[in-house]
């Protein structure tokens, strides 16, 4: 299996990678269904953005998929380099995983956090009735098809009814082999009233944007049930030569809650895909995203927020900077159905272009059938404010410290607004390193000691988010 | 399926062109009684309509009446109808017809280009002011009777010129088509500004292109209101070409049972400074459907562009529907930009408020609909705006059960 591409992934192959899994039956099929949906489905599903496809640098003829597997040496450095406690964190390196400490605790609490196919072995009947109607389903999307059709890892995260753990539960990633294709499928189960925190990292510590073409996609899947809360971070420092697909979508019952925090900062094309949908009365939603892109990385990235019961509350917030020639384009759409009265909904996508050669795109829509809802969204592209430069120059810093506090402060309204310190903390280092061209992984990991101090609780910047909106 | 539902629409059973049943007129007392009548209930008075420059009404398909005024005759401004200017300005009409909006450019562009009659032509000589707005009232009254006008506006440079066009139509029971072509050319300097209110019977397709170009330091305005029609898709668009040029367009829409408006408006910036905004005010009531489609271009190579789009949406009962799909697409740095949009019901306290001052509920209800639509109807003349506001009044007429 060491050169295998996706032309070369047949019914034959999927149906032995089951196998070779021990995996049942009925998921053999659905990986087969999907691999064809994959085959037979239009990038872009939604007629409303098929004019913005644009996959150049995807290749699908060389895509590969073979899992790698990591050396020694490379795991020991990792390891030693992240310097975390194993507790509650499953480590991916290349294509194994390491699973994680779970403390006595909550293990007798039921909590269960595990890679994916184990967790399918143990309990076959609940997937099987799950992947019938899973958020997700391959007919949605061509890369949900594929990674539906070809995961091999990612994990699964139960905690019972009530249960509150306030330490995260991570998964982190480190990818570094040249043209390599990682598929992991993660999902997420909060039961009645539990909170909780994930956070999903990824790096890579060597592969630079002259490297091979490798490709990294994730499908995540979180159902809450009746008064959960869920905080999902995410950090996604890839090496540029990374193609990046992402799937998430959150359903969340009654009175429930989740906060997705997103830093895409690494990759060379980015796709990424979210939804939350409120299915049922109370439940709220908020979607924090930090796009900073560099050289020639492109992010397309989707946010919608889909209102079903009543009474419920969604937000999301993209804010993006593009430097040299990146481009990024951001679609959003809040759906607000019949059923789904007194519901408030705000999406924002705003961008600020630093380049010649950059681009931003914006098309956050609205679907609104019924009245007594309030929705608003709003999105806008600028350049630095040539005062504030000037204001900051006439300090003593230099134009490019300028610049790079500039950004700095038009990212912070919202990265203060991440509930989860240590996302926040990174994404404002990897920003920072970004900003002078260091991708390094050591130091995209360490938080430096100022940090705590400038941006302490009560250090809170003006929040510019819904205060423009009047209603007339 | 983009945009709206066009499944009903059949080509076959269409009518291309039908002749006037009446003679050309010359004088208003030619103009047939039941055009005035509809004047009449539309509150144009009398003195007014004499007072405004050319009134060129189109009656199925061809002008049947059209006078303009000697004055504006004198300073070389040629309003016409399209056909007329073929044949009688034909070196004008070459230059620009279809370079604008070329038939490749849509379906229904395409066949406007192929069977296309009437509509207005006008040219206005450089440094040319028209101080009265100029006037088309156009009217579908054969069944099945497609409607393609092709209209042509040239404001040489630094001239000057507001054209306006309303319709209104009455009901027939089988589906018919509206398809018309709009080209405008503002040379360098030169100010136009376009008014429509379309007010077609609920069973007719308005399915129009528009587009203006907008040279260096010119100005184009697009005042778009859409009433009638089962379903309107129209998006006023602006390329605005030269260095200093301005586009604005206003857009509302009013949805009532049965019907999609499909509207909104496209600004293309390819010139360094240039400036634009877009307004679009909706409102949907009895299970009505209104859309706003926007696109904000900024190419590369245009500088310091300023633009602002706002959109806001009201709906006034749990069965109507609005999207809002704004696409902004930005490709200079030094550009700034703002979208904002909103979607919402009205307030209790408003009507509150209203009717605790002795208006019925109805009254508050279509006062705050006239409020809503005001930064519209301002923009009108004075005729159009009470205009307007009736059939907002009629519109909302039996809207509280």
């Amino acid at each position: 299996m060491s050169e295998l591409t996706l032309t070369q992934a047949t019914d034959q192959y999927i149906r032995s990678l089951a196998e070779s899994r021990q995996e049942p039956e009925w998921l053999r099929e659905f990986r087969v269904k999907s691999l064809n949906l994959f085959r037979k489905l239009p990038a872009e599903i939604s007629n409303l953005y098929t004019k913005y496809v644009d996959l150049a640098g995807v290749d699908f003829e060389s895509m590969s998929l073979a899992p790698t597997e990591p050396s020694k040496s490379q795991v020991e450095a990792v390891m030693g380099k992240l310097k975390s406690d194993r507790a509650l964190t499953i480590f991916q390196i290349e294509s194994k995983t390491f699973l994680a400490d779970i403390p006595e605790a909550l293990r007798k609490e039921g909590v269960t956090f595990t890679d994916i196919g184990t967790a399918i072995r143990n309990e076959p009947e609940v997937f099987s009735r799950y992947f019938l109607e899973k958020a997700i389903l391959p007919e949605e999307d061509k890369f949900a098809a594929l990674n539906n059709a070809l995961f091999t890892s990612g994990f699964y995260l139960h905690v019972p009814k009530g249960i509150e753990v306030t330490v995260p539960f991570r998964f982190v990633t480190v990818l570094d082999s040249e043209g390599s294709g990682v598929f992991a499928q993660n999902l997420v189960m909060a039961e009645n009233w539990s909170k909780f925190t994930i956070l999903e990292e990824m790096y890579s510590t060597r592969l630079t944007a002259q490297s091979r073409k490798s490709t990294y996609s994730n499908l995540s899947e979180v159902y809450l049930h009746e008064g959960a809360e869920v905080t999902y971070g995410s950090i996604n420092n890839l090496g540029q030569s990374v193609n990046v697909f992402s799937n998430k979508k959150s359903v969340g019952k009654r009175d429930s809650k989740i906060v997705w925090s997103s830093g895409l900062l690494g990759g060379a094309f980015t796709r990424s895909r979210l939804e939350s949908v409120m299915k049922e009365s109370g439940a709220s939603s908020e979607n924090v995203e930090v796009v900073f892109g560099a050289g020639t990385q492109r992010f397309d990235t989707v946010s919608n927020i889909t209102h079903s019961g009543p009474n419920t509350s969604g937000h999301a917030i993209s804010k993006g900077v593009v430097k040299d020639k990146s481009r990024s384009i951001f679609k959003g759409m809040i759906r607000i159905e019949k059923s789904a009265e007194n519901s408030r909904a705000y999406l924002a996508e705003h961008a600020m272009i630093l380049g010649k050669g950059a681009s931003a795109d914006a098309i956050p829509g609205l679907e609104i059938e019924t009245n007594d809802v309030k929705a608003t969204h709003s999105a806008s592209v600028a350049q630095i404010d040539e005062e504030e430069i000037f204001y900051l120059m006439s300090r003593g810093l230099s134009e490019d410290e300028s610049k790079q506090l500039v950004i700095v402060g038009f990212f912070e309204p919202i990265v203060e607004r991440i509930p989860v310190p240590e996302i926040a903390k990174r994404i404002r280092r990897i920003v920072d390193l970004k900003w002078s061209g260091i991708y390094d992984f050591a130091s995209s990991l360490t938080v430096p000691a100022f940090d705590d101090e400038y941006y302490e609780e009560g250090h809170k910047t003006r929040d510019i988010f819904e205060g423009h909106y009047k209603y007339r | 399926m983009w945009g709206g539902d066009l499944t009903t629409l059949k080509f076959d059973e269409m009518l291309y062109y039908a002749s006037p049943t009446e003679k050309k007129s010359r004088s208003w007392e030619d103009v047939p009684a039941y055009i005035k009548d509809t004047f009449d209930k539309l509150g144009i008075p009398e003195a007014e309509r004499k007072f405004l420059g050319g009134v060129g009404a189109q009656y199925e398909s061809e002008v049947v009446y059209h006078s303009l005024r000697e004055d504006l005759a004198k300073k070389g401004i040629i309003f016409t109808d399209t056909d007329t200017a073929l044949r009688e300005h034909p070196e004008i009409f070459k230059k620009y017809f279809g370079t604008v909006i070329p038939p490749e450019d849509n379906k229904f562009a395409a066949l406007n280009s192929a069977v296309w009659s009437g509509g207005s032509f006008i040219y206005v000589p450089p440094g040319v002011t028209v101080d009265v707005p100029l006037q088309a009232y156009f009217r579908i009254n054969t069944q099945n009777m497609g409607q393609f006008e092709r209209t042509l506006i040239i404001a040489d440079e630094n001239s000057r010129l507001h054209y306006i066009e309303g319709c209104t139509a009455p009901i027939y029971s089988t589906d018919s088509l509206h398809s018309a072509v709009v080209e405008i050319i503002a040379r360098p300097g030169a100010y136009v500004r376009y008014t429509t209110i379309q007010n077609w019977s609920n069973d007719v397709y308005n399915l129009v292109t528009k587009r203006a170009y907008a040279y260096a330091n010119a100005t184009v305005e697009w005042v778009d209101g859409n009433l009638g029609s089962k379903l309107t898709m129209k998006y006023p668009s602006i390329y605005l070409l030269g260095p200093g040029a301005k586009g604005e367009i206003l857009s509302v829409a009013f949805a009532g049972k049965g019907q999609h408006q499909d509207s909104g408006g496209k600004v293309v910036h390819l010139a360094p400074h240039t400036t634009s905004r877009i307004t679009s005010k909706s409102v949907s009531k009895d299970g009505g459907r209104t859309t706003y489609r926007g696109l904000l271009h900024v190419a590369k190579g245009a500088k310091a562009v300023r633009s602002t789009v706002r959109c806001d949406a009201l709906l006034l009962d749990e069965y109507s529907r609005t999207d809002t799909y704004p696409y902004n697409e930005i490709n200079e740095d030094d550009a700034t930009t703002t979208h904002e949009a909103s979607v919402g019901k009205i307030g209790e306290d408003q009507l509150f408020y209203l009717m605790s001052r002795g208006l019925s509920e109805q009254e508050a209800l279509s006062m705050i609909v006239m409020g809503f639509m005001e930064p519209f109807t301002k923009e009108l003349p004075m005729e159009y705006a009470i205009e307007l506001n009736r059939l907002i009044q009629m519109e909302m007429a039996g809207s509280v059960g």
